[in-house]
């Protein structure tokens, strides 16, 4: 017996392609609605830089509209070009490259901190022909995290001076109170048997012995109570120029040297013979406030302190630098070595370095106060390629304009 | 006994030497490594206290520098830094007073050190004691 013929195979169904359409169409919206909205920069370029598409974001962050995108040469966008062929080569090596730290800038020339997700996109034959990826700023993040870094290491440094410097602050006044204490009992037997034996001469001699001992203990404990007083000083002033607002006004540099160097010449005039020679310059204005006095007077401070005691000798001088007021402040001291120079400022030396003495916090006082103002301060010799013969520092600080 | 003082503070190498001095001890002072194991050499002192945090070579070095002089250098670590206690056992020094002190810790510590001064004297004559009636 035959099969019955025709009716066995089942009939091939034919494709619903309006149904396959819609959803694609679907599927399109959903990707380029995800693609338009999402926070992240997104953006597709051919493999010569050239921008096809980008989102709103990518807009955005480099400061262009939607129109202008197809103009731009994502070449121009990298801060330093090499790192766009390192990227590529990375790229196009692994097919993806993940958070790929890179400096960016936008159409304003604003420097920012990113990281590229990105693929390679391939034709049919396989090969490149451009790259699709995402940009993340993190220049937030990234100075938020060196400010945690700055706000750690401050509690550090903070840390070793409480412990360090003050602990050999007190071992002076505390051993001296003890033997002056000791002083006061073991020696009013002597006096008193002194007195009674009649011998004024020798009783007066002995009392001044002792008197003179005992003020030599005080002026050390004075001493070093000064310099604790200096250190806690110096903290506060650290503190207040790296955390009070800036509420600057005009300022004339002319009269903000000649108070400092009032106040200097009050301090150490009748200890040691000082000599400062001042060349100033009329209408050196800047943006500044109370605090900029503490920045010359610890150079002063600085410029004494290592200096012959004998006679010290320093010559200010206000020049102008184009946009900048330089004042060069140089010293008769003992000099800096140039391979030393940066350590005079490095805030966090003296947790590394333990041949720095703890005393150290007026280069780094200077520095910070120099970067409040939008200014920087370098270390020249006074006289070029001797640095026995005295050191020279050159403040630079931004001139005041109208604007 | 014979003293060196090694220490960056002028206050405190003035405040050690008014102290020692008065129980009738040499003192020498040294502000920086350098400067200590130049006086080192030239004083032969019998105990050397040594401060760790100094400009240019710090305290651990210093030490090194004058044991490799001399292997039996004394030297009684002083500092606030009380972290560096260890290294500065472990480099051989004989103990660690930590800063700030008490006035009778001083005394006592260098009283210590003079009783092990005359102890080791002692020992050492009667050794040559021994010798000479070998001999």
């Amino acid at each position: 017996m035959g099969k019955a013929n025709g009716s066995s195979k089942k009939q091939k169904k034919e494709p619903d392609y309006e149904q396959m359409y819609k959803k694609l169409e679907e599927s399109h919206d959903i990707y380029h609605k995800f693609f338009e909205e999402v926070n992240d920069a997104f953006f597709v370029s051919t493999k010569d830089g050239k921008l096809v598409d980008a989102n709103k974001a990518y807009c955005e962050l480099f400061g262009v509209n939607k129109e202008e995108i197809k103009k731009i040469n994502v070449i121009e966008t990298y801060v330093n070009p090499d790192d766009r062929r390192e990227f590529l080569t990375r790229v196009e090596r692994d097919g993806l490259v993940k958070n790929y730290p890179v400096k960016l800038k936008n159409v304003n020339g604003r420097e920012m901190d990113c990281r590229i997700t990105a693929v390679t996109l391939l034709n049919k034959k396989e090969e490149i022909i451009g790259y699709q990826g995402i940009i993340y700023d993190v220049t937030e993040k990234k100075k938020l995290q060196k400010e945690l870094e700055n706000t750690k290491n401050d509690f550090q440094l903070y840390l070793d001076i409480f412990v360090h410097d003050f602990r050999n602050f007190i071992s002076v006044p505390n051993v001296y109170t003890s033997l002056g204490r000791k002083m006061v009992e073991d020696r009013l037997g002597v006096y008193e048997k002194l007195f009674k034996s009649g011998d004024l001469n020798r009783f007066y001699k002995v009392v001044k012995d002792d008197l003179k001992k005992t003020d030599e203990m005080l002026v050390n404990n004075q001493n070093v109570i000064k310099k604790a007083i200096g250190l806690i000083e110096n903290i506060e002033t650290l503190m207040k120029s790296q955390h009070t607002k800036k509420n600057f006004t005009k300022q004339n540099l002319n009269e903000i040297l000649n108070s400092c160097i009032g106040w200097i010449k009050e301090k150490y005039d009748s200890k040691i013979p000082l000599s400062i020679n001042y060349s100033g310059m009329p209408g050196a204005n800047i943006m500044a406030d109370e605090l900029i006095n503490n920045l010359f007077t610890n150079v002063f401070d600085n410029a004494i302190k290592y200096s012959d005691k004998k006679r010290t000798e320093l010559w200010v001088k206000i020049e102008d630098s184009v946009e900048y007021w330089g004042v060069r402040i140089a010293d008769t001291g003992s000099g800096i070595p140039e391979g030393q120079r940066g350590r005079v400022f490095e805030r966090y030396e003296r947790l590394k370095n333990h041949e720095v003495s703890g005393k150290g916090l007026g280069g780094v006082l200077i520095k910070s106060l120099a970067e409040r103002y939008d200014g920087e301060v370098t270390i020249e010799d006074r006289i070029p390629g001797d640095y026995t013969q005295g050191t020279c520092f050159i403040i630079k600080l931004p001139k005041y304009t109208v604007d | 006994m014979k003293i060196l003082i090694v220490d960056d503070e002028i206050e405190i190498c003035s405040l050690f030497k008014n102290i020692i001095e008065t129980y009738g001890h040499e003192i020498k002072l040294a502000s920086n490594g350098d400067a200590a194991l130049d006086t080192y050499r030239k004083f032969r002192p019998d105990l050397v206290l040594m401060d760790y945090r100094m400009p240019g070579k710090d305290g651990l070095k210093t030490t090194e520098e004058i044991f490799n002089y001399d292997p039996e250098a004394q030297i009684l670590f002083c500092s606030a830094d009380s972290s560096v206690k260890g290294k500065a056992m472990e480099r051989g020094a004989v103990g660690f007073l930590q800063k700030p002190f008490d006035l009778e810790v001083l005394i006592d510590t260098i009283d210590i050190y003079e009783k092990k001064k005359v102890e080791v004297k002692k020992n050492q004559d009667s050794n040559s004691l021994i010798a000479d009636i070998t001999f």
